[in-house]
């Protein structure tokens, strides 16, 4: 007759097993998320505000002298880049305007020198991402869609991610975030408006681009905007 | 003999034709040869380095980010520039005496593009390969970056300070001989002029081993003053060549092409007709690849021909001329065929002789036109131009003067500006140049490259290249052609004006002024100068300054019976003839990448040259492509390697000169690793100058004794690569359909001079596949926009390769190397297929066909692609998205037209700061292990759509021109939208000739073909007449 033997593991190692299965379980899925939402553009990029040379507020210049965004960046309606402006056009006010003032010394610097300002770009895509600022501003695609209020950014900062996935979203129904294009650079226009009535305007802006038939669908001009050589060539 | 191994008539390779197991193997080999280089890697590793200098990145990582970007405006922005919009800028490209007008687009400061000026008078709008390229040239990290000195035997680099110190001793000299590249410059020639006044012992020799000085010499003898023949092609419905080639290696071939092709049936209408081209010559060129009977002879046995087309025409000539013709003996079917033809046309015909042929040739040529007939006056085919300083002697002869005066010893300062005589001159009673430079106690030389010339001289000083420099050319009619700068002169380089300048004046001025101050005298008398001045600069030309003349410059002269009669003696033996080479011209653009990896039109030979010879020759040497050939000529020798061309003339060897450079400064006695990586042209092919004797020069081809040498050498050649067989998709079930359309990728149908459409369109389809009616797994895809599509008409598509240049310029394309071009992995997106035709393989006919992305409907790229990175767009391209690419390469297993490219190598890694100033910014650069394929320059695409849109209007026909269709100097390819009737490429693919290639595989492609028409009449082998009944 045999006796049972005791067993070798005492009873709470069942326990730890399933404590470990679970923590296993709750670690990888903390990669997992921690990859998702760690590395996502919303993350790591949002948020991004490098130190410009030139402590240049867009809050004092916009939003409280209202000068309009065209006025240095003149050239987004007509090409791919909105070009930051020639040290010229801060010196057609800074000749006279806080001449001076310690701050603008790298901007007058520049002026007599002729070397240019090296300001941080703080929007980068990719480079194999083809952006076009006048294709957007020209049909009523607002600076405030991608950059945010910028007129109350003392230093400018990403706001949206500029991921792929976010850039497709409106690529795909662009209806709430089109606006007259006489109003691109009116960072204010639309608080007074609902969601739903900037959607009923905006299906009337992009019938009026071609972008959307009489019957309120989108045309081929608009599901083009999803193929992957508007973008990337 | 070889056999006919395939029962082709169409093929590309005499592999192909004898249907070899290495063929075989070939054509089932996606990726073929893709492991030996681990075992070699040691070449490869120098490519890469080749590619690019180590130049860090600017920042560091900030974070997780990547490196941060500096944006750099300017301080005070020009009026009207907008950063990041191209803006073109009309100039003046210069070879071979001739200016051609181009437009330079220039991206922000750098210029990146060079295209034609569609405006200007002599120019078609259209650019060569070499014209593309030059703006490779621009950002080399291999040209000159500074003067340097020859001390104690060591080279050693210097400062401009220095050199004009050294150049303000040679000012108080007076026994100066300066050599220049003959330029038509004007600036250049007032500077010559002031130098000729200034030092009163200076001497001026101009030397350039391509020249044309047969022509000059013959017009002399026929007119007693030299003329330049100005030829309108599209005038001539009978061409005849003797040994020309005025579509490609003529000055003016771009003029040529378009002339040609206006008469080649470039568009469908209801008076169809098409011209004959003639072509003698002793070596196949594009010209012969165009021609409808190509007749293959010796060199020297050219113009005994020429005489005896004269006497089959009854020209009228000088009584000594007469006598001389009268001896030249019978013509032969096909002379007195050429003559009844040429005589047909009422004057709207022409013939015209080539470098290679001895001047007296040149002068019987255009004794033939004007008195036999009547070629010259308006609606005719020719006219005749004022040459530049018509008192100077042929280029050998000044050469001569030099070397007499060199050795003489008394003899201060030389002066070489551009020329390289070292490396291209013949030797001269025995010395070399590299010697003769060497006797004179101050040498200097002006050049882009520290060259062969430069290294041999004690001073070399550093020049500017063309997009650097202000100037004033003239081109083939002789119209001024305004060049001015695109960007300040990268490297303090000076001009040649600017340089003779510092020599001739006591303040030198800059290129600007004295560009102003020559054509001072060309401005409008009503307006002011700067008025007139800002027009030229705008137009890049001043209209009006043509100088032809539509009338024969004097009756026809005798005097040069003594010389024909030389020249129409037999010659027996082998023959050698010293070709312009297609890609490097003379060797001045031996360190250009894209031009040294693109294949020769007629060998498709990459990263070489070869001895040409014809399939019989190689026969009796017992030699294959590769093989190495011993070749003496006048005790000189050399050994190269064959390379088996059908079309050949059997006692011939042909070889292109340009290659075998020594760019490398090694004098320094340090083999530093930089320098020595950028100066790619340096033991690539070889030198054959060596062979080309001053007798060569004068006479355009030499004796030749051949034998087999020693071993086998490794050509690059890119003819059987990507060889396109139905069979690999058919499978069993159609093989016999599909064997009575075998290999007619390429559709040519022969007809007569006014062709009946209707039947040319029933031969087009009668060549293609038989197939069961077609049905797709897939669903068809919904078009409801544009429909982009291409087509290429082969009948005007010459194989020039231009648009090749054009796709890698336009599109970042990388440069590989010889050795991953051996092993297939070229990249280039559009490759040109050239097929010989015929059974005939000393002599068959020559098709190019065009090849690159079809951007199929249908397309097998698609279906396989695991993550989807080739989709399909809604407008029907088949978008290559590099970023999703994993590099699994079943799209190019799966590609039955073989026009995908992988990227086995980080190719532009690291480019320099100078290189990176090159690329096209709207066109990404792409990485290792990613496919990539033509776009149809989607790039083009999407900017004429948007910048439509912004302007709230429809895109029109013709907004969007590919790069390869804005290029070709024949207009073979159009591009458009099919969804548009009206568009021109909806119209071309109505043709009758219109056909797609690989119909039968379903895959729907976009681009179509127009079959090429031969017109043959009654010479061709079949003895088809068809063309001449109906004229009847």
């Amino acid at each position: 007759m045999t006796t049972m033997r005791s067993p070798i593991f005492p009873p709470w190692v069942d326990t730890l097993i399933k404590l470990i299965g679970a923590g296993a379980g709750v670690s990888g899925l903390y990669v997992v998320l921690m990859i998702y939402f760690g590395a996502s553009p919303k993350t790591l990029n949002a948020g991004y505000m490098p130190e410009q040379p030139v402590p240049y507020s867009h809050e004092l210049h916009v939003g409280e002298l209202g000068i309009d965004c065209r006025y240095c960046h003149n050239t987004v309606e007509k090409t791919g880049f909105a070009a930051v402006p020639p040290t010229a056009t801060c010196m057609n006010c800074h000749q006279t305007v806080a001449p001076t003032s310690n701050k603008l010394k790298p901007i007058r610097h520049s002026f007599e020198t002729g070397l240019p300002v090296e300001w941080i770009k703080v929007h980068d895509l990719p480079d194999h991402v083809y952006f076009n600022h006048s294709a957007h501003v020209t049909r009523g695609v607002s600076c405030v869609e991608c950059h945010g209020r910028v007129d109350r950014m003392v230093e400018v900062e990403q706001v949206a991610p500029l991921s792929m996935g976010w850039c497709l979203d409106c690529h795909r129904n662009p209806v709430g975030r089109v606006r007259p294009v006489d109003k691109v650079t009116d960072l204010d226009w639309g608080l007074d408006r609902t969601q739903e009535e900037k959607e009923v305007q905006g299906i009337e802006i992009l019938k009026g681009l071609g972008l959307y038939d009489a019957d309120g669908e989108p045309t081929v001009r608009m599901t083009l905007l999803t193929n992957c050589s508007t973008c990337h060539r | 003999m070889i056999e006919n191994g395939s029962g082709k008539t169409l093929w590309r390779s005499l592999e192909d034709y004898a249907d070899t197991p290495e063929f075989r193997e070939l054509v089932h080999k996606e990726f073929p040869n893709h492991a030996p280089e681990l075992f070699n890697s040691t070449s490869r590793r120098h490519f890469l380095k080749v590619m690019g200098a180590s130049v860090a990145l600017a920042g560091g990582l900030a974070g997780c980010r990547w490196p941060r970007e500096a944006i750099l405006p300017h301080t005070s922005r020009p009026e009207g520039q907008i950063p990041g919009v191209p803006e073109a800028y009309a100039s003046c490209w210069e070879q071979q005496e001739v200016a051609e007008g181009v437009l330079v687009t220039s991206f922000d400061g750098r210029p990146i593009r060079v295209d034609g000026n569609g405006d200007h008078p002599a120019c078609s709008g259209t650019a060569t390969s070499q014209m593309q390229a030059s703006v490779l040239n621009l950002y080399d990290p291999g040209r000159s970056k500074q003067p340097s000195q020859i001390v104690d035997g060591v080279s050693k680099n210097a400062t401009w300070d220095e050199a004009m110190i050294k150049l303000s001793e040679v000012k108080s000299a007076t026994k100066i001989a300066i050599l220049t590249a003959p330029t038509s410059s004007l600036p250049l020639d007032g500077m010559r002029k002031k130098f000729m006044r200034q030092f009163k012992s200076g001497s001026w020799h101009e030397w350039a081993p391509l020249n044309r000085d047969s022509e000059r010499l013959g017009t002399g003898q026929a007119f007693g003053s030299p003329q330049r023949p100005v030829a309108d092609l599209s005038k001539a419905k009978v061409l005849a060549c003797f040994d020309a080639d005025p579509l490609m290696t003529h000055p003016a071939n771009l003029s040529h092409s378009a002339g040609w092709a206006a008469m080649r049936l470039s568009a469908d209408d209801d008076e169809a007709s098409i011209s004959r081209v003639y072509v003698v010559e002793s070596s196949y060129s594009i010209t012969g690849g165009a021609a409808d009977i190509h007749i293959t002879a010796k060199s020297s046995d050219i113009p005994r021909m020429v005489a005896q087309l004269a006497k089959a025409l009854e020209v009228d000539l000088p009584s000594d001329i007469a006598n001389v013709v009268a001896s030249a003996g019978v013509p032969d079917d096909r002379i007195l065929k050429m003559a009844a033809d040429l005589k047909s046309q009422g004057g709207n015909a022409l013939v015209m002789a080539g470098d290679r042929q001895p001047p007296e040739v040149h002068a019987l040529v255009h004794a033939i036109n004007v008195s036999g007939l009547g070629a010259v006056g308006s609606g005719k085919p020719l006219e005749y131009a004022e040459v530049r300083y018509p008192s100077r002697p042929s280029h050998l002869e000044d050469l001569e003067l030099l070397a007499t005066r060199i050795k003489s010893g008394e003899l201060e300062h030389l002066i070489v500006l551009g020329a390289n005589p070292v490396y291209d001159a013949p030797t001269m009673g025995g010395e070399n140049w590299g010697q003769l430079i060497s006797e004179v106690p101050s040498s200097i030389h002006l050049g882009e490259y520290k060259d062969e010339t430069g290294k041999a001289c004690a001073w070399h000083m550093n020049t500017t290249h063309f997009l650097e420099q202000w100037g004033a050319c003239r081109s083939w009619d002789g119209t001024i052609t305004l060049q001015q700068p695109l960007i300040e002169p990268l490297y303090a380089g000076r001009s040649s004006v600017e340089f003779m300048s510092i020599l001739n004046e006591d303040s030198p001025r800059s290129g600007y002024n004295i560009t102003r101050e020559i054509l001072s005298g060309n401005a409008d008398s009503d307006s002011d100068f700067e008025e007139s001045w800002r027009k030229w600069i705008h137009d890049g030309f001043i209209g009006g300054t043509s100088n032809t003349v539509d009338k024969a410059p004097g009756a026809i002269k005798g005097g040069w019976g003594d010389g024909l009669q030389r020249a129409i003696q037999s010659t027996g033996g082998d023959e050698i003839v010293f070709l312009q080479d297609h890609s490097l011209f003379d060797g001045r653009y031996a360190n250009n990448g894209w031009l040294q990896e693109l294949p020769d039109p007629m060998t498709k030979v990459t990263w070489d040259n070869c001895a040409i010879v014809s399939p019989m020759k190689a026969n009796s040497l017992g030699v294959k492509n590769g093989d190495m050939l011993k070749l003496v000529v006048e005790g000189k020798d050399l050994q190269m390697p064959a390379f088996v061309l059908p079309g050949q003339n059997e006692q011939t060897i042909a070889v292109s000169l340009g290659y075998g450079r020594l760019l490398a400064d090694r004098a320094a006695g340090r083999l530093s690793r930089k320098p020595l990586i950028y100066q790619i042209a340096d033991g690539v092919g070889f030198d054959t100058y060596t062979l080309r004797s001053e007798n060569a020069v004068k006479q355009g081809f030499a004796s030749v004794t051949v034998s087999r040498g020693d071993g086998e050498y490794v050509l690059a050649t890119t003819q059987d690569h990507n060889p396109i067989r139905p069979e690999a998709f058919m499978g069993d079930l159609q093989r016999e359909a599909e064997l009575d359309r075998v290999g007619e990728f390429a559709r040519t149908v022969e007809t007569g001079f006014s062709p009946d459409l209707a039947a040319v369109g029933q031969a087009v389809k009668d060549a293609g596949p038989h197939h069961p009616p077609l049905k797709s797994l897939f669903p068809d895809h919904e078009y409801k926009s544009h429909k982009w599509a291409m087509s290429i008409d082969l009948n005007v598509c010459t194989g020039c390769s231009a648009c090749v240049i054009a796709c890698q310029a336009e599109n970042n394309i990388s440069v590989v190397g010889k050795d991953e071009v051996a092993t297939g992995r070229e990249m280039h997106w559009m490759r040109i297929d050239r097929y010989f035709r015929g059974e005939d393989v000393e002599n068959p006919e020559m098709i190019h066909q065009p090849m690159t992305c079809n951007q199929c409907e249908n397309a097998p790229c698609e279906q396989v692609c695991p993550v989807a990175a080739t989709v399909h767009n809604e407008e029907g391209l088949n978008d290559m998205v590099y970023n999703r690419c994993i590099g699994t390469r079943y799209c190019s297993n799966n590609c039955p037209y073989k026009v995908r490219r992988f990227n086995y190598y980080n190719n532009t890694h690291e480019p320099s700061k100078t290189e990176q100033m090159g690329y096209n910014p709207t066109v990404t650069i792409r990485d290792r292990g990613v496919m990539e394929k033509c776009t149809y320059c989607v790039q083009r695409i999407n900017k004429a759509k948007i910048s439509a849109h912004n302007d709230r209007r429809d895109l029109k026909d013709g907004d969007i021109v590919p790069a390869c269709a804005q290029t070709c100097p024949t207009s073979a390819i159009s591009f458009g939208d099919l969804s548009d009737p009206e568009s021109q490429v909806a119209m071309t693919q109505n043709s009758h000739r219109s056909y797609k290639m690989l119909a039968e595989l379903n895959v729907r492609p976009r681009t179509s073909y127009l079959a090429q028409l031969k017109n043959p009449g009654e010479m061709s082998p079949e003895g088809d007449d068809s063309g001449e009944k109906k004229e009847g």
